[in-house]
């Protein structure tokens, strides 16, 4: 009588630099395409950031009906709502269909940063005849010149809360922040949450975009940043001997998750089953430790365990593959680990060069290609990878797509902070 | 038939241990032992100058060991105020279930927190704002003038620190935690979404004991700023203890308060295994989203309705068994009238016999902490057969018309308790919770 229900992915719906929906983005994947352009855009002068994945066509009006409700969506948000529309179109769901009580919305975001302009005008308003800041100045003037609204679209609870409005989505709602696990992590709670009877079909991913001055100078003050001078096309290069950090995206993923049996009964597209989960901090986190990998090792390991699966029943790894060198030896350590001689039919792939690294919002896209390669036999080589670093021995996909029988895909991410998150995929 | 009556063979959830930090007091003891005194952990604002602000108070932590924990600990050096909060909160917890290394297996002791993010690094961000205002142009500030300044004025490990995972990654630090980990951030539901995730997690059997519960703080200058601006604080600055009054006519916003509750939630058979003790069951969590509008609240409260009866529902409770309501209950005019409707709607004939009170009234609204604390009061409300009372209850409102336990803890048996958790944009949480009785 417990059995446990089965979850499978039955939409999908994508913005990333590539372009709106999951195609633009596989196909790039696919073809080793890169749309990471120059940041001249941004207008951040002589700054040492010189390229990003930027979505430079998105209109939030082509996926929000009331445009009232715009003004109140930071671009994470707008993104997170573009996606969610895409999703339900591509598994044929509207509201018409399907009983809002039963769907629900879980997603991975964190802070997301304030547009300065924004919250400038406030600090502005706070100096003092000698140009300094003066806290009763702001408690009095400061404030009243903020939009009224403006905490709103700050809160990181905010791009579920609008998936959820927009879609009439009544069940379920969580908001996952672990960093750039957050997404994957959404996605494997999202899918508990069908398994156990909550719900039967759930919107799960994620939204972010740190191209803007605050996300930039986060980034840039912990160093992760690449500095690697190439065509903007070629700089981001994960796993390659000249790895030296991220390149920054923006986007968001959202994929439809549902029973196995609610995606039957209306003969839905099914792309992959979802069959194993596994969460883990790097519990003696310290940064300078460049070889503890047994966090990682253990998220990987428990979402096999999940899945009832052994390491040599997997043929796919779609890799964290950050670029940052101690990131991306670490992972080849754990997968490593799992491998004694030889890694028999594994293929190790890494897609954070197509888009940009989506921080937050990684694993939202990123399970999608996962999903896809056991639904399209085909897996996406690593894009710039010409020699891998030396620390890093995985059997890679290099150079061009490669054509073969999928049948369990796993993705890897892991947070800056030391969280990890993995998922097990299985063709259908 | 609900799906989740299928799995009537989970496994069941205790509560074997539980912490607090509050404006009540730097433990959950004291704090607790103030709540049934019904005192208020309310004054003026003194993190930061808040004299010119519209609201000027709030339930702050007072007199809390910082230091003692850097000294212990170094790589604490750069944590946020909320982070320590949850580390103590979670010592005590520990401490409370008994937990030692070895008496749990790292690898199944997990986490599931709802730790909230602790916003702008005020000081170093005015450092680097300030010089970067343009003088011409559309735009207010220069970004590459900010992000020069943010090189030389802000701290990376202080960038880092903010961020609302970093609690859990000194958590699972310091208490060797390997197991499952995660941080849900849903405002003011988060702490009861994560003991009610962790159940779930529980119950799966992806773990034997779990740490859940919440930390944080939103006393600082954009928080402050932030409710004000969506008229949603009380500003009775002039009678600080006054100020929260859920269900009371004249109430008028909520009272910003800060701090952490923690919880230790394991497996009924691993918790008898190691003869620990139980504090009592967590047997129900419902989960639903309103998805009506930003700002309000459904008017009908559908989603909050639908969330209590979940949670009865996979507890296999009826309105009849509730001894005790502790209601999310904030001081706004639209939550506590809104609430009390549901309750009423849940609850149908029974609601005017239960007791429903919002410990809010003394502790101010702790965000995303507050579940936490709620749910351990639920707790110690059934270990003491103590009712926490809702202060500042003076003149009855026509739409708020329940027994609140009006300013007075008072005695009463409990063996079944909700918790209730909503958060802004339309999360709505409830816990069921009941005493364990040794079957």
């Amino acid at each position: 009588m417990s059995a446990k229900r089965r979850v499978v992915i039955a939409g999908l719906g994508a913005i990333t630099a590539c372009g709106k929906g999951w195609e633009p983005y596989w196909n790039a994947a696919i073809q080793g395409r890169s749309a990471i352009v120059s940041a001249k855009p941004l207008n951040l002068g002589n700054f040492p950031f010189k390229n990003a994945g930027m979505i430079p066509d998105f209109d939030a009006k082509e996926f929000v009906e009331n445009r009232k409700s715009i003004k109140v969506m930071s671009r994470e948000i707008q993104l997170a709502v573009g996606a969610s529309r895409l999703a339900l179109r591509d598994a044929k769901l509207s509201p018409e269909n399907y009983d809002p009580t039963r769907i629900g919305v879980t997603l991975g975001t964190g802070i997301i940063n304030n547009d300065l302009d924004e919250i400038g005008i406030g600090f502005r308003n706070s100096l003092d005849e000698s140009g300094h800041f003066s806290m009763n100045k702001f408690g009095q003037e400061g404030i009243r010149s903020l939009f009224p609204l403006w905490f709103l679209k700050y809160l990181p609870n905010m791009p579920a809360c609008h998936v959820s409005m927009v879609n009439q989505l009544r069940g379920p709602n969580n908001t996952v922040t672990t960093s750039s696990a957050a997404s994957t992590q959404a996605i494997g709670e999202a899918y508990h949450v069908i398994e156990r009877g909550d719900a039967d079909v759930m919107l799960a991913g994620g939204t972010d975009s740190k191209l803007n001055a605050m996300g930039i100078s986060r980034l840039h003050l912990l160093g992760f940043l690449s500095q690697h001078e190439d065509a903007p096309e070629k700089v981001y290069c994960p796993f390659d001997e000249k790895h030296d950090g991220i390149v920054l995206g923006e986007g968001a993923g959202i994929m439809v998750l549902e029973s196995l049996e609610s995606a039957k009964r209306r003969g839905a597209n099914i792309y992959a089953e979802i069959i194993g989960y596994g969460s883990s901090s790097d519990f003696n986190y310290d940064p300078r430790d460049a070889d503890d990998f047994t966090g990682k090792r253990v998220a990987i390991r428990r979402a096999l365990e999940d899945a009832g699966l052994e390491p040599e029943d997997v043929n796919v790894i779609v890799a964290n593959g950050s670029g940052i060198p101690q990131e991306d030896v670490q992972e080849s350590l754990a997968i490593q680990s799992f491998y004694g001689q030889t890694f028999g039919k594994l293929q190790v792939t890494a897609v954070k060069p197509v888009t940009g690294h989506l921080v937050y919002g990684s694993g939202s896209v990123e399970a999608m290609v996962a999903a896809l390669t056991t639904k399209k036999k085909l897996i996406p080589p690593v894009i710039n990878l010409v020699k891998p670093d030396s620390n890093c021995p995985l059997p890679f996909v290099i150079g061009k797509t490669k054509s073969c029988e999928v049948k369990v895909a796993v993705i890897n991410t892991f947070g800056f902070g030391g969280q990890n998150a993995s998922l097990v995929f299985q063709h259908v | 038939m609900h799906p989740w009556c299928f799995n009537m063979s989970k496994r069941r959830v205790v509560v074997t241990g539980m912490g607090a930090v509050t404006p009540l007091g730097n433990n959950l003891k004291d704090t607790w032992l103030r709540i049934t005194q019904g005192k208020s952990g309310i004054g003026p604002i003194t993190l930061f100058d808040a004299s010119r602000f519209p609201t000027r108070i709030a339930g702050e932590v007072k007199g809390f060991p910082f230091e003692k924990w850097v000294e212990h600990d170094p790589p604490l050096a750069c944590a946020t105020r909320s982070t320590f909060f949850a580390l103590q909160a979670a010592a005590e917890a520990y401490k409370d279930a008994g937990l030692r290394p070895f008496c749990v297996n790292p690898n199944r002791f997990g986490i599931y927190f709802g730790a909230g993010d602790s916003g702008i690094d005020f000081e170093p961000f005015l450092k680097t704002l300030l010089p970067s205002f343009t003088t011409s142009g559309s735009e207010i500030i220069d970004k590459e003038k900010y992000l020069v300044n943010s090189s030389q004025h802000m701290s990376a490990l202080r960038e880092l620190e903010s961020q609302p995972f970093m609690t859990v990654t000194h958590l699972t630090r310091l208490f060797d935690i390997r197991g499952p980990v995660s941080n849900c951030l849903t405002a003011c539901a988060a702490s009861s979404q994560a003991i009610g995730e962790a159940f779930e997690w529980l119950r799966r059997g992806d773990a034997d004991v779990i740490m859940a519960g919440g930390t944080h703080s939103m006393i600082y200058p954009m928080g402050v700023a932030g409710f004000s601006l969506l008229t949603a604080l009380s500003t009775r600055n002039d009678a600080p203890e006054k100020a929260s009054r859920p269900f009371d006519k004249k109430r008028n916003g909520f009272v910003i308060g800060e701090g952490s509750g923690v919880l230790i939630l394991e497996d009924l058979d691993h918790a008898l295994h190691r003869q620990a003790q139980i504090y009592g069951e967590i047997v129900g969590y419902g989960s639903t989203a309103d998805a009506y509008r930003l700002t309000d609240m459904d008017p009908e409260g559908k989603g909050a309705s639908r969330a209590m009866e979940i949670a009865l529902e996979k507890g296999g409770l009826g309105p009849e068994n509730v001894d005790y309501i502790n209601a999310h209950g904030t001081s706004t005019v639209v939550n506590d009238s809104l609430e009390t409707l549901v309750i009423k709607k849940v609850m149908k004939e029974y609601a005017p016999k239960i007791p429903v009170s919002s410990t809010k009234s003394m502790l101010g609204h702790m965000i995303a902490a507050a579940g936490g604390v709620e749910a351990a009061f639920c707790f110690l409300a059934m270990r003491d057969s103590i009712l926490p009372p809702t202060i500042n209850y003076e003149e009855p409102d026509p739409d708020c018309d329940l027994d609140y336990v009006p300013n007075m803890a008072r005695r009463a048996e409990i063996a079944v308790t909700l918790s209730n958790s909503f958060g802004f944009g339309g999360q709505n949480i409830c816990l069921a919770m009941r005493k364990y009785n040794g079957k």
